[in-house]
């Protein structure tokens, strides 16, 4: 049985001709995933092994982490504690969301180039808007908290505009996409009755995208919320800098009560965002 | 000599509807079957009933003399019955002859089906499907690329390959035009005649029905209005069959 | 149902979410301080600390770091290595995403059609899902505090970080895809006699892997930007040099690694648009 398949098995191999082996090199997305295997084999072979070992206190520190997880500390003053670190991560995320959106989309309006009617202007005004975007989205939050916080030192404010900077850099250039990707036959009709282009924009093209942009907007928001619980490892209060704290006298019992409270938190948002997503989809 | 098919007082409900009520029929190898019906008749429930897709809710169904309850989908089934529908038969995403070569599917084992993904394999009995039914020189397209004609007739060639005893046809040509629609009945019934295979199709249009089908079976609201030869077939029936009643 | 009436759901998230942003703007206001802030004490503050920053160039470098070439080579070299832990990062999120998102799909778990044997399939599902949950949910940086709290920190340390999160992410992705799939194809498979298997690898794969190619493709932009900051914690690549140099307050070299970090993140987008494009 095994043999015969053996047999099978070799002349098919036979079929494979080379003809389409270097027809599948040829064609786009074949090479894109022979490229990125390659990237990854590369990697593999690089990367240095030896050092992916326990360390020496490596077996007493996954017990920790197992004890935890197993004995969750759940003593009252601990959860007032996370609660309150949780509530700080929310509303460092909140604020900093809103505060990117309510930037984002005026911004959003200039990279797209829908607002100016001479083509200079607009080119002019899309590429270096654009550019700007690309750098101030191409820095992590947590570099951009630094920066501040060396400027400004620390204080919540710092914390929220350094999430709000790059996430509105991002929420413009998603909208700005989407502004951009509108079909143009239901816009031409708009400005064959006079609109101008501001007026274009608001009637034509956002009663399309607003519901595109609500989505990816709530998509962000999760994603703000891990941002924030994560800054607070420079020093900021949030659940971030609450696991920090636990972790160094190793207390993981604690620990893995913050990690619930943030998992919590992030699928609340999810099942929030979905929830919407559905009712905007009928 | 075994029935094709025996189906012995078969019912089938589901969500509280009675969809299929007491169907009794039997089909003998070779002959060529056509369901008429309209929208919402039966015809789909009784066809996947016959495919043992489904299984009724009383009754019997037997396939050559094995009961359709025992024959779950697998190699066994694929054997017995072939399937081709009106549309969404296929992978859209693969060349017209992996999709031809997956009738292969039943026999075949994991290992055996991953390298035919890979393989340009030259005349076998995929390329001598792909001939029969014209589409030689799509053989390495992806199957998106054809037109929906095209793309029925790589479902029946994908039949050729599996090679059944039974066909099932769900509305086969619904979608497309007389002269396409022709041709792909002529291709079923070409690889279905003369090897004394089964053909049991639900169709709606008359012309093709009279054409290619020795029987034609009536389904209203489930059951069994008539079961006459073709030649019998009258244009009153039709309309007996289509018409909508009073206390609908 | 009956709230549809007086008041559609987006509507009432809107007004929830305004009021949550407004409850937290005014905490964060609260505990900000402003009245300080937007005295004149911050603008002189802020003159300081641009003498102090300025200071520390000239007066503890002869030669400011930015004009040494072999501070440019390192920080290139460890450009190198940050993109080496996310190609490593992301390929492993991709494959282990690949061998389990067929098992983490509810209509095949729950269809029969799953590659897990019939008892086991909707545990097994259940399962991947909470993995799934789990792992994305906690962003990279804890688990990279986990990970090296175990294990000893270097590439590998922080590529699993980024993996273990992306995998999550990845497989939630694939998952949905293979969900919103048209079951019809999937069941005339099933009609030419294919097993689970074979529908998986005729029915599914030719669907998903193209997706999850650009989602790879997409997912990396992100990566490169966030290991950096791993690199914090998981002492690598550019990360490392970047604690290293700030707790000094050497922050000539913080601008040397912060111009590599931009265009090494710069490129990779470029790059990735361009293999998007290759693949669609």
């Amino acid at each position: 049985m095994i043999w015969k398949s053996c047999i099978q098995s070799i002349r098919t191999i036979k079929g494979v001709s080379v003809v389409r082996f270097a027809r599948m090199l040829v064609s786009g997305r074949p090479r894109v995933a022979i490229i990125l295997a390659t990237a990854f084999l590369v990697s593999i072979y690089i990367a240095d092994w030896n050092r992916a070992i326990p360390r020496s206190s490596g077996f007493s520190g996954i017990n920790e982490i197992l004890r935890g997880f197993l004995q969750p500390d759940l003593s009252q003053e601990f959860l007032i504690v996370a609660m309150k670190a949780t509530w700080t991560t929310i509303t460092f995320g909140t604020s900093a969301i809103f505060l990117a959106i309510v930037i984002a989309i005026p911004l959003s309006f200039v990279a797209s180039g829908t607002l100016f009617r001479s083509a200079v202007a607009r080119v002019g005004s899309v590429t270096l808007v654009r550019f700007f975007l690309a750098l101030i989205r191409s820095i992590h939050e947590l570099i951009w908290a630094w920066l501040l916080a060396v400027l400004f030192g620390f204080s919540p404010i710092t914390g929220v505009l350094a999430l709000a900077i790059p996430y509105s850099a991002i929420l413009a250039r998603v909208f700005s996409d989407f502004l951009n990707d509108v079909p143009d036959a239901p816009l031409r009709a708009l400005r064959s009755s006079g609109a101008s282009n501001v007026q274009t924009l608001l009637y034509g093209r956002i009663p399309i995208v607003y519901k595109d942009m609500l989505s990816y907007g709530f998509y962000r928001f999760e994603c703000c919320l891990r941002s924030a619980a994560v800054l607070s490892f420079i020093g900021l209060q949030g659940i971030g800098y609450q696991i920090e704290v636990s972790m160094q006298d190793l207390y993981f019992g604690q620990v893995w009560v913050l990690i619930y409270l943030l998992i919590f938190l992030i699928v609340s948002v999810d099942w929030w965002g979905s929830k919407l997503r559905r009712s905007l989809a009928n | 000599m075994t029935l094709a098919y025996r189906v012995s007082d078969v019912s089938f409900e589901a969500e509280g509807n009675k969809i299929i009520r007491h169907v009794s029929l039997s089909v003998k190898p070779g002959e060529r079957v056509a369901i008429l019906g309209a929208s919402g008749a039966g015809k789909t429930t009784l066809l996947r009933l016959l495919a043992a897709q489904i299984k009724p809710n009383t009754g019997e169904i037997f396939i050559y003399g094995e009961n359709t309850r025992d024959l779950d989908s697998g190699e066994k089934l694929s054997r017995y019955v072939g399937v081709i529908n009106q549309q969404y038969d296929l992978i859209q995403e693969l060349s017209v002859r992996n999709n031809v070569m997956a009738g292969n599917l039943g026999r075949w084992g994991m290992w055996r089906s991953m390298l035919s993904l890979l393989s340009s394999g030259d005349s076998d009995i995929g390329t001598r499907a792909l001939e029969r039914v014209g589409l030689s020189d799509k053989t390495h397209q992806r199957l998106s690329r054809l037109s929906g004609g095209e793309q029925q007739r790589v479902a029946v060639a994908r039949l050729i390959v599996q090679d059944p005893l039974l066909i099932i046809a769900d509305e086969p040509v619904a979608s497309l035009d007389p002269t396409r629609a022709f041709e792909v009945m002529s291709l079923l019934h070409n690889i279905t005649s003369p090897n004394d295979k089964t053909l049991i199709s639900a169709l709606h249009s008359y012309d093709i029905t009279t054409h290619f089908f020795q029987r034609v079976i009536g389904l209203r609201r489930g059951e069994v209005s008539f079961d006459i030869p073709v030649k019998e077939l009258s244009k009153d029936d039709l309309e007996k069959l289509y018409s909508v009643d009073q206390d609908d | 149902m009956r709230y549809s009436k007086i008041i559609s759901w987006p509507l009432f998230s809107l007004l929830i979410f305004c009021l949550l942003a407004s409850i937290s703007w005014a905490v964060v206001l609260n505990d900000s301080n402003l009245g300080a802030f937007f005295s004149g004490s911050t603008v002189t503050e802020l003159a300081d600390n641009f003498r102090q920053i300025y200071y520390s160039y000239i007066s503890s470098q002869s030669s400011p770091a930015f004009l040494s070439y072999e501070s440019w080579y390192n920080a290139i070299f460890l450009s190198f290595r940050t993109l080496l832990v996310s190609i490593l990062a992301i390929g492993m999120a991709g494959l282990v995403a690949l061998l389990t998102f067929a098992s983490g799909a509810r209509n095949l778990a729950m269809g029969g059609n799953s590659p897990i044997k019939k008892p086991f399939a909707s545990l097994v599902f259940y399962l991947l899902r909470v993995l799934y949950t789990v792992t994305r949910s906690v962003p990279e940086l804890i688990w990279a505090m986990l990970i090296v709290f175990t294990m000893q920190a270097g590439i590998v340390a922080g590529a699993l970080a980024l993996a273990i999160h992306n995998f999550g992410i990845l497989g939630r992705l694939c998952s949905e895809v293979v969900e919103n799939m048209d079951q019809r194809s999937i069941r005339s498979l099933r009609s030419s006699g294919a097993s689970s298997g074979q529908i998986i690898l005729y029915g599914v794969f030719p669907d998903v892997l193209p997706q999850l190619l650009t989602y790879i493709l997409y997912r990396w932009e992100v990566v490169i930007r966030t290991t950096v900051v791993v690199g914090f914690i998981a002492a690598e690549g550019l990360g490392r040099q970047f604690r290293l140099s700030m707790s000094w307050f050497h922050y000539d070299e913080v601008i040397v690694l912060l111009t590599c970090y931009v265009a090494l993140v710069l490129i990779v987008d470029a790059v990735s648009g361009c293999l998007r494009k290759m693949a669609s």
